[in-house]
């Protein structure tokens, strides 16, 4: 067989099919609806940020599988520009090891380099760590990172442009959220995903509202509070 | 546009889809009608199940958001789109991705969906190749475009699109024989 008839029998392969949920088709009318209307509340709002390359919110295409937190990192970051940030990489996928380019355990200066945050004015955040102080960066998207002085990066919360490996996205319904996690508290919503970090949901008025990578360590106010 | 207001995709004598398919100005029919196609497409272009969903999922909303627009300036949804992912996932990997050029290996398997060509010697040397080389072999071999629409497709010279081709061309020969699988003659 010639180079050129095998090309042509893989791309006639039957398993370059993909198969998708029941709902995907739903999902991505929703997810264009969205971006519409943020498009057009950005253009109303008096924010003054520009934001381009818009990405989906909401659920994985595909039926969902049992998390792996052991998995290696891939970086699927994507570095569409905002008018505050431009050419800065953006988060994508938020996993055990961080939510690329900010990865779990990273030091202050570190994180600053990866140039997706800025440092909070005065320094104020949700969490803290007895003894230890505590340094807090924020970006777009509603992205706040927290950086201890002994344990690196130990909070990665964002409201937009992120999503848990199952999915789950910010603007993905409360029902949506309990299929992708069965069994997940309301009162408390985290996955323990190692023994010491958790995924905590934020859900307002039932739609998850920010997600959040927390170090169990972590004292926190409101949500996102540690046990 | 045809007078009912619904829109005649012509049938494409080349390539692999033929889309003789009459879709309406809904986006929602055109998402139904057109997603299968997509999905495979975004899979041969980008290597794995996952990231061929998250290109279609990310590129179709944004379609979406102008479906309106598109339509009244005249463009044609499936070659629109498929432009749009082509160059979106060569985009995306330029800016952000490692290709990993040793293996594909467990690690990057899709946390939604396996791929199960994994085995295929094939499959494995064009998921090597780098983004914009596979995007060619991709537009030619699976879509059938000719060396012109390529480069009008991705925004390149046809010298850049022969260029891009040969080299992939050799890589897999290279890849796959005469000491591995196939031995393809030059």
């Amino acid at each position: 067989m010639t180079l050129d008839e095998e090309l042509h029998r893989i791309f006639a392969d039957e398993r370059l099919a993909v198969t998708t949920t029941g709902e995907a088709s739903k999902r991505i009318v929703a997810g264009a609806r969205r971006i519409r209307t943020r498009r057009r509340n950005m253009a109303i709002g008096a924010s003054g940020l520009a934001v381009a390359g818009v990405f989906s919110a909401g659920f994985c295409l595909l039926p969902p599988t049992a998390p792996n937190p052991g998995m290696l990192p891939q970086a699927l970051t994507d570095v569409s520009s905002t008018a505050a940030q431009a050419g800065a990489p953006r988060m994508r996928v938020i996993r055990a090891d961080g939510a690329e380019p900010i990865r779990w355990g990273m030091s202050a200066s570190e994180v600053l380099g990866t140039g997706a945050v800025k440092p909070v004015p005065e320094n104020t955040g949700p969490c803290y760590v007895p003894g230890q102080l505590t340094t807090w960066f924020h970006g777009d998207s509603g992205t706040l990172v927290g950086v201890n002085s002994k344990d690196g990066v130990s909070y990665i919360r964002a409201t937009d442009q992120i999503r848990t490996e199952q999915g789950v996205a910010p603007g993905a319904t409360a029902a949506e959220l309990h299929t992708a996690y069965p069994g997940l508290s309301d009162q408390d919503p985290s996955v323990a995903l190692t023994p010491d970090r958790r995924l905590h949901f934020e859900v307002r008025d039932g739609t998850v509202s920010s997600v959040a990578l927390i170090a169990t360590s972590l004292r926190c106010a409101g949500a996102g509070k540690a046990n | 546009m045809a007078a009912d207001g619904l829109m005649v995709v012509p049938p494409r004598t080349r390539g692999r889809a033929n889309w003789g398919e009459v879709v309406g100005d809904n986006f929602a029919d055109f998402v139904h009608a057109a997603l299968p196609g997509l999905l495979r497409y975004g899979h041969a272009l980008t290597g794995n199940p996952h990231d061929a969903a998250d290109l279609v999922q990310s590129v179709l909303e944004k379609v979406g958001a102008r479906w309106t627009t598109l339509l009244r300036k005249g463009f044609e949804p499936h070659a629109y789109v498929r432009r749009a992912m082509a160059n979106a996932h060569i985009s995306r990997w330029r800016r952000t991705r490692r290709e990993n050029l040793v293996d594909a290996v467990p690690d990057q398997q899709a946390p939604c969906q396996p791929d199960r060509l994994e085995n295929e010697p094939i499959w494995q040397a064009l998921r090597a190749l780098p983004p914009r080389q596979r995007a060619v072999v991709v537009l030619r071999f699976y879509e059938g475009l000719s060396e012109t629409e390529i480069a009008t497709t991705l925004g390149i010279s046809n010298g850049t699109v022969k260029s891009q081709a040969s080299k992939a061309l050799a890589t897999l020969r290279t890849s796959l024989g005469p000491d591995g699988e196939g031995g393809y003659p030059t």
